[in-house]
């Protein structure tokens, strides 16, 4: 099968402690992740964005509908940790997803849970470790470490599962634009060079433009989807819902509308200064 | 006014892990200006804005605040805090009362004002932030994150402050709160006098709200003016870790390849004005 | 301010003491602490003194980090010194007023002082050379057997790790809180003990709060990396009983045997 996950009419609810009431946050949510594909889903704060999230390694279990992570049911108890360690998760604050003192005792905990033998864990959180760059920092304390490098100790805790998907929620919302930076670029090498399938919880545009395919989420629904050029370029429609689009993108739209032909889908600074030099009759090198 | 003469500042002075975070910074800042300061992480800029209301004492150099050095023992601090209102980074953490009202009410009350003061001005803070008054009775722990930033705010406001530092007021909020705040904190810079500092990672927040910016860089001032003098040395910005603004990019390109436009654009407003005439003769 | 504290500082390194299980460590430590109250004579403590010497050179750590580790309590030291100087009944040699001090006064003065700094340096050393998460491992193991009576040994050393791993956090955390509410005028460091109790509400409400925010985030964190107790789980760090640990076992029941003979042959005086 080529989907990884396979989520059909999710709905979630949960009860209001103080009024007793049922709040739906997400209210049938349909979507599936293709193995190797970079997904990001945007969404304001308590869209239903981190709730989705937290359904795609059986940390919460629908209302009704289902998710399937890898075929097997979340819903499904007896399987609940064939699940976890097929989906690796990464959250916003860099401090409270760290267990151990030293970075590389960290990165091994999720294997040690797993009761995977002594050599194969030296051999995954060195391999992990590697991956994100982080290898140097092996022995240090993890509070001695900067925001962007702890959420890559963070992302090699979770490789070192081995997992299928990694769930990344608002990984980079702590962090400074340094920290920030570091962080995308290994989550693109990781679905660039090793394959692996990601799905981005964000708010910032400039991330998700980044991804094959976008999906935004609003009021617990799907309200867009589809590649970032053609989610970007319906620029009036991410503005209502509380959304930024990149400032290229957001110039094109409006010069667009006194001047025709203009193409809409740029979507960073590069292809925005291509297209009005086209525009403008002057020659340099065309848009890939 | 605020003044900063020479102002030197050292982490764990004589130490091995000794680290100079601000160099011999001299500047000053009139009343009722509204000023930005960009810096990556480590550049001082944190550093700065706890000298400016005492909270650190520089080793070297005078910090003034309206003709008081802080570092004169016959300054009285909370009074220059008063005065200085500084709101830190993820400022809601500091939230602790039974009501907003009460949280808010906490600065003023330590200024020695009645309650009765302390609540009115607590309320027309909690207005200036845009926190709709049917919350302030409610737990500040029952709020969202934008309303808590809100309150947290408030409570800085309320003191009165000739000055407001806001350190990344926008951390962490999506695109519409953020808006929100800073559209806000423009409200009050205009309608209070008052004079605001904001500390920011980014350069369009910046850009779009201060009259003039300060860059620091590994504990010095590295370059300041209006934003579109900072922004025109779009090359020098980058080259110390710092970004600009897309549509400042996508001029340079533009600049680069032979159009005519001016350096120093930095909103999407400027830009298009711009080049629509540019565009235009084009299509003629 | 805060930042000063340093708990549990540990110092990176390869000596024998460094390399040793810390299941041997621990146990040649309770040896120790045995041994500094079953001395009975100054000859003891020399002996005492230089298997502790030996031991400091071989670890290659700076002797200054483990007087370091007596400052804090040097006021206490102190205090018991002069506390059993002068409160000792026995044969007086020099009185001044009410004061006296007998001879066995200063015999036990300077035992009271030399078991308090043995101590310390002591568990100085164990905790310098020893990373803490190698100090909970061993803690763990040790106590491991006593799980037929029900005693959680895994469940307190992972609480003592992330105590461990939390501390730092929350020091900066607390820093930050006592900024934040000095900003709005807190006076946190005057007025009288009550006033000074009253002023701690504005920052520990933020800091539990914010403590147990935290505690929420962790537990789901570990949740999601497959944790379920200490149910079949594996370690990257096994502890495994060497060489080095056989000959630190023989170097400390050489002491003991040392300072049993010492006590019989002088006595105590």
């Amino acid at each position: 099968m080529d989907n990884i996950v396979e989520i059909k009419d999710l709905v979630f609810e949960y009860k209001d402690e103080d009024t007793g009431e049922s709040l739906r946050v997400l209210d049938g949510v349909s979507l599936h992740i293709e193995r190797g594909e970079f997904l990001a889903v945007l969404g304001r704060n308590g869209s239903g964005k981190s709730t989705l999230a937290k359904h795609m390694n059986a940390i919460l279990t629908p209302t009704s509908g289902t998710v399937l992570v890898d075929g097997i049911d979340t819903s499904d108890e007896s399987r609940l940790f064939d699940v976890r360690r097929r989906v690796g998760m990464v959250f916003q604050n860099p401090d409270n997803q760290m267990v151990a003192t030293i970075v590389e005792e960290d990165v091994a905990f999720a294997p040690e849970n797993l009761g995977v033998p002594r050599d194969e864990i030296r051999k995954r959180v060195d391999e992990a470790l590697n991956v994100v760059g982080m290898s140097a920092f092996k022995q240090h304390a993890p509070h001695m470490l900067s925001g962007g490098q702890k959420q890559r100790v963070a992302i090699a805790g979770a490789l070192a599962m081995r997992p299928e998907l990694l769930v990344m929620d608002e990984p980079t919302a702590m962090l400074d634009p340094g920290g920030r930076a570091e962080v995308i670029e290994t989550v693109k090498k990781l679905n660039r060079e090793g394959g692996m399938t990601v799905a981005l919880i964000t708010h910032y545009m400039d991330e998700a433009v980044r991804a094959d395919r976008v999906i935004v989420i609003d009021n617990g629904r799907i309200a867009l989807e589809g590649r970032p050029r053609e989610v970007f370029s319906q620029v009036e429609k991410l503005i209502s819902l509380g959304l930024d689009v990149p400032q290229s993108t957001y110039l094109i739209h409006m010069l667009s509308k006194k001047i025709p032909g203009l193409d809409k889908t740029v979507l960073n600074d590069e292809e925005c200064a291509a297209e009005l030099l086209r525009a403008m009759g002057i020659k340099k090198e065309a848009r890939p | 006014m605020i003044k900063l003469k020479n102002v030197s500042y050292t982490y764990m002075s004589g130490g091995p892990f000794e680290k100079k975070a601000l160099d011999g910074v001299s500047l000053q800042i009139d009343p009722g200006e509204f000023v930005g300061i960009i810096g990556h992480t480590g550049s001082g800029k944190s550093t700065m804005i706890q000298l400016l209301n005492g909270l650190l004492k520089p080793d070297g150099g005078r910090v003034i605040i309206d003709s008081e050095d802080l570092s004169d023992k016959k300054t009285n601090l909370r009074d220059i805090r008063f005065k200085v209102g500084l709101c830190m980074q993820y400022p809601e953490y500091q939230l602790f009362e039974e009501t907003v009202l009460k949280d808010i009410c906490f600065g003023p009350l330590n200024m020695g004002l009645s309650k009765s003061e302390a609540e009115e001005r607590a309320r027309f803070a909690a207005n200036m932030t845009g926190l709709p008054e049917n919350l302030l009775d409610k737990s500040p722990f029952d709020l969202s994150g934008g309303q808590k930033r809100r309150a947290a705010i408030a409570g800085i406001l309320a003191m009165e402050p000739k000055v407001l530092i806001l350190d990344e007021p926008t951390a962490g909020l999506d695109p519409a709160g953020r808006d929100e705040i800073l559209f806000k904190i423009r409200d009050m810079h205009k309608r209070m006098d008052l004079t605001v500092l904001l500390v920011s990672h980014s350069m369009e927040d910046v850009a779009k709200l201060a009259d003039r910016i300060f860059v620091l860089n590994s504990g010095k001032v590295e370059m300041s003016g209006s934003p579109s003098e900072v922004f025109a040395k779009s090359a020098r910005l980058r080259e110390i870790g710092l970004n600009v603004p897309q549509i400042t990019r996508v001029a340079d390109r533009l600049r680069e390849a032979g159009v005519d436009i001016p350096p120093g654009i930095y909103t999407t407003g400027d830009a298009y004005r711009i080049l629509l005439p540019l565009l235009n003769k084009q299509n003629k | 301010m805060l930042k000063d504290i340093t708990l549990g500082q540990y110092f990176p390194g390869n000596s024998f003491i460094h390399r040793l299980d810390p299941r041997t460590k621990i146990l040649i430590i309770i040896a120790y602490v045995v041994m500094v109250f079953l001395v009975q004579n100054f000859i003891g403590y020399a002996a005492l003194a230089l298997f502790f010497a030996v031991c400091t050179a071989i670890s290659k750590l700076s002797p200054k980090y483990l007087i370091r580790g007596l400052k804090p309590i040097l006021v206490f030291i102190v205090f018991t010194g002069i506390f059993n100087l002068f409160l000792t009944s026995g044969e007086v040699i020099w009185s001044m007023g009410f004061l006296k001090i007998t001879r066995e006064g200063v015999r036990f003065a300077a035992f009271m002082v030399l078991r308090l700094i043995f101590l310390i340096l002591g568990t100085s050393l164990l905790t310098l050379t020893t990373s803490p998460i190698a100090l909970t491992d061993g803690m763990e193991r040790l106590l491991s057997p006593f799980k037929k009576i029900h005693l959680p040994a895994h469940e307190i050393a992972m609480m003592m790790t992330i105590a461990l791993r939390f501390i730092p956090t929350l020091l900066d955390e607390t820093d930050k809180i006592m900024k934040a509410q000095s900003a709005r005028g807190a006076s946190i460091d005057s007025g009288n003990i009550f006033a000074r109790a009253k002023a701690m509400v504005p920052i520990l409400i933020p800091l539990f709060i914010s403590a147990f925010r935290r505690a929420d985030e962790l537990a789901t964190a570990m949740e999601c990396r497959c944790y379920r107790g200490g149910e079949g789980r594996t370690r990257l760090y096994e502890l495994r009983f060497g060489r080095v640990d056989l000959l630190g076992w023989v170097y400390t029941a050489a002491l003991l045997a040392v300072i049993i003979i010492l006590n019989i042959t002088f006595g105590s005086f």
